[in-house]
């Protein structure tokens, strides 16, 4: 994992985003359990208050959750809130692209149109590599 | 705390007290060349000879003790700013009065140590028969001995201060060591009387006092450790 | 009850003719590990060095754990591991004989840790420290700061002089001796990575002034670039009151605001001829420079 401590996205945010990767890649994989704080923190070298903001933020998105005990666990399968929080991101997401797009004087028509042609091959990418 | 301050202080002058230790040693042995080199004294019975030589190796020792000690009143302090040692001191615990208590016993033992030791000896020179009595000129013997250690008294008193005051050891002990030649040059130039004496004595242990009074206080008082 | 565990009221400091802190007021809690960001000169090291009762504020007042800073001094400094900028312990010691004496000035002091601390970091134990290069000194003087297990742990700039190694291994040093008995940690340093990985929070001074204090998260999320391209011939006509720096190049305008709000673009498209606007994420070191760089005049094309 590599952080980018002079970046413009938050330390927390970058292993955050990396973590979900992993997930996602199957580096983690469900019911196993993630690096403990102190050892990711040592590893990437960064504040492991930090990191802790990072595995929060994964466990409210239903990623992981915590077993008393034994540290953070990858979710055998993401939650219903989890969905949810990536649903609000996604909107989050979509709203400053938009805002950002109204703002350059794009047709609104024309954002639909770009819209309509990213999830068309997001899909499309995804259903190649499940198959 | 004191105690660990203490080890530490002698530890870092240990050059210092090496020299004292050598000096002392060395004016003995001084004394006795000179004692075997005297026709007169030969003709001396040999209990007195060796009563004689320790005597005049004990006033040598004295005199000598004074530069010892303006040595290391010279080093005490500004030895550690020198080699940069005084600004780790500064950030631990121990207040600035302890710090220079602890500098203080080193100075004062050594002085006690210098001053005693001598006294011992000589003494030991009671023990030889036909030792005693004394050489006749006992009163005078006092005299010098009380001027030697008020010179010394000036000499670590402007060494202190120095230290106290300066960044550089060598120079704070240069201060030491011309202090009380300076000072009786300046008394003869203000006071042509022959009775300078008395006031050379009061002069010297004014401005030894002085210096360990000031020193303190400025050290004390100071920003930098 | 105040949780604050260290606190400046207003405190100034005047060296002869240099004001090197005007008028400062900060306060520390329990639990941050606060970085102070400043160029040379900004008064970061006499604010640290205050907080060890070093130095005494011309006016105003600190108080550490509750004390009062210059009356308690020793009791303070019992509770602060402090590590300078270039630490230079007894020469004439051993690393061991270093530990021996500190062990005695602090009454906290643990000898266990010491000595696991002394493996840990690979420590010559009977090596004279004007022998030891100045990584080694660095941690020597780093494991005399954390064996008495301080409530407060300062560094003053303790990555200078370190070579990229040496500093790798200091920053996993700190990171993985965290004790729980250190309520809280300031640093003060030139390298920006290093304080945006250990420190939580963000202290920016200059010229003796506090600029700002935020977590480094809400400051990095709350500041932003805007870029606007402004109309030919025509000059920025009122800028926001948000703004920390700005400079015009050609018809290039940029600013720094802070703190920022999507509100804020419409104002100024609204308020100045300009025909686009872009908004531009940036990263701490910017973030600092901008700060420090402070407003400047528009200056004629």
């Amino acid at each position: 994992m590599i952080i980018d401590p002079k970046g413009s996205i938050p330390i927390f945010q970058q292993i955050a985003a990396q973590m979900r990767q992993h997930i996602a890649l199957g580096v983690y994989k469900p019911n196993e359990s993630l690096p403990s704080l102190r050892s990711l923190a040592a590893d990437i070298q960064v504040n492991p208050n930090t990191v802790q903001k990072a595995y929060d933020e994964l466990a409210r998105e239903g990623l992981v959750e915590s077993r008393r005990g034994a540290g953070l666990f990858v979710v055998d399968r993401p939650s219903a809130v989890g969905a949810t929080q990536t649903e609000k991101r996604i909107h989050r997401q979509l709203s400053r692209v938009i805002a950002d797009g109204l703002r350059k004087r794009i047709a609104p028509e024309r954002i639909r149109t770009l819209f309509r042609e990213a999830l068309d091959s997001q899909v499309a990418a995804t259903t190649r590599s499940t198959t | 705390m004191l105690r660990t301050l203490i080890w530490k202080d002698v530890l870092a002058n240990r050059f210092q007290l090496l020299l004292a230790a050598t000096l002392l040693v060395a004016s003995y042995g001084a004394a006795a060349t000179l004692a075997l080199l005297d026709p007169s004294q030969a003709a001396q019975p040999g209990g007195r000879q060796v009563a004689g030589f320790l005597l005049s190796g004990s006033l040598l020792s004295h005199a000598v003790a004074q530069l010892s000690l303006a040595v290391l009143s010279g080093n005490l302090i500004a030895g550690e700013r020198a080699n940069r040692s005084a600004e780790f001191l500064a950030y631990l615990p121990p207040s600035r009065g302890m710090v220079l208590r602890a500098k203080a016993t080193v100075l004062g033992i050594l002085a006690l140590l210098l001053l005693l030791i001598p006294l011992g000896i000589t003494g030991l020179g009671a023990l030889f028969p036909g030792g005693l009595p004394w050489p006749t000129s006992d009163r005078a013997i006092a005299r010098t001995e009380v001027f030697i250690w008020a010179m010394g008294f000036c000499a670590s008193g402007i060494g202190w201060l120095a230290s106290c005051c300066l960044q550089s050891n060598a120079v704070a002990i240069l201060f030491a060591l011309f202090s009380p030649f300076i000072l009786a040059t300046l008394i003869r130039i203000v006071i042509q009387s022959t009775e300078s004496t008395a006031i050379l004595l009061a002069a010297n242990f004014s401005i030894g006092l002085a210096g360990f009074l000031i020193g303190t206080i400025h050290y004390l008082n100071r920003v930098e450790p | 009850m105040t949780t604050n565990l260290i606190e400046f009221s207003a405190v100034t400091k005047k060296f002869k003719n240099h004001r090197a802190l005007d008028s400062l007021s900060v306060q520390f809690k329990k639990g941050s590990t606060v970085g102070l960001l400043g160029p040379n000169g900004a008064g970061k090291s006499t604010c640290l060095k205050m907080m060890l009762g070093l130095l005494r504020p011309t006016s105003g007042s600190v108080s550490i754990f509750g004390w009062d800073l210059w009356s308690e001094g020793p009791k303070i400094r019992q509770q602060i591991g402090y590590v300078p900028e270039d630490p230079w312990l007894y020469p004439w010691m051993t690393v061991r004989q270093v530990l021996q004496f500190a062990s005695s000035m602090y009454e906290r002091w643990s000898s266990a840790l010491a000595e696991d601390l002394l493996v840990h970091m690979s420590l010559p134990p009977e090596c004279l420290v004007k022998n030891l290069s100045k990584g080694m000194r660095m941690k020597t003087a780093l494991l005399v700061a954390l064996a008495h297990r301080p409530r407060l742990l300062i560094l003053d700039e303790p990555m200078s002089g370190l070579d990229p190694l040496a500093r790798d291994d200091l920053v996993e040093m700190l990171i993985k001796l965290r004790d729980e008995e250190t309520e809280c940690i300031l640093l003060s340093s030139h390298q920006i990575d290093d304080v945006a990985r250990l420190a939580d929070e963000v202290v920016i001074l200059n010229a003796g002034k506090r600029l700002v204090h935020a977590s480094i998260d809400e400051l990095i999320g709350t500041t932003k670039r805007v870029e606007a391209v402004l109309l030919d011939g025509r000059l920025p006509e009122r800028v926001l009151q948000q703004t920390v720096w700005q400079r015009v190049d050609r018809r290039n305008w940029s600013m720094t605001l802070h703190p920022f709000d999507a509100a804020m673009v419409d104002t100024l498209v609204e308020a100045n001829p300009i025909s686009s606007t872009t908004v531009v994420d940036i990263g701490l070191e910017q973030i600092f420079k901008d700060f420090i760089r402070g407003a400047a005049p528009c200056c004629a094309p």
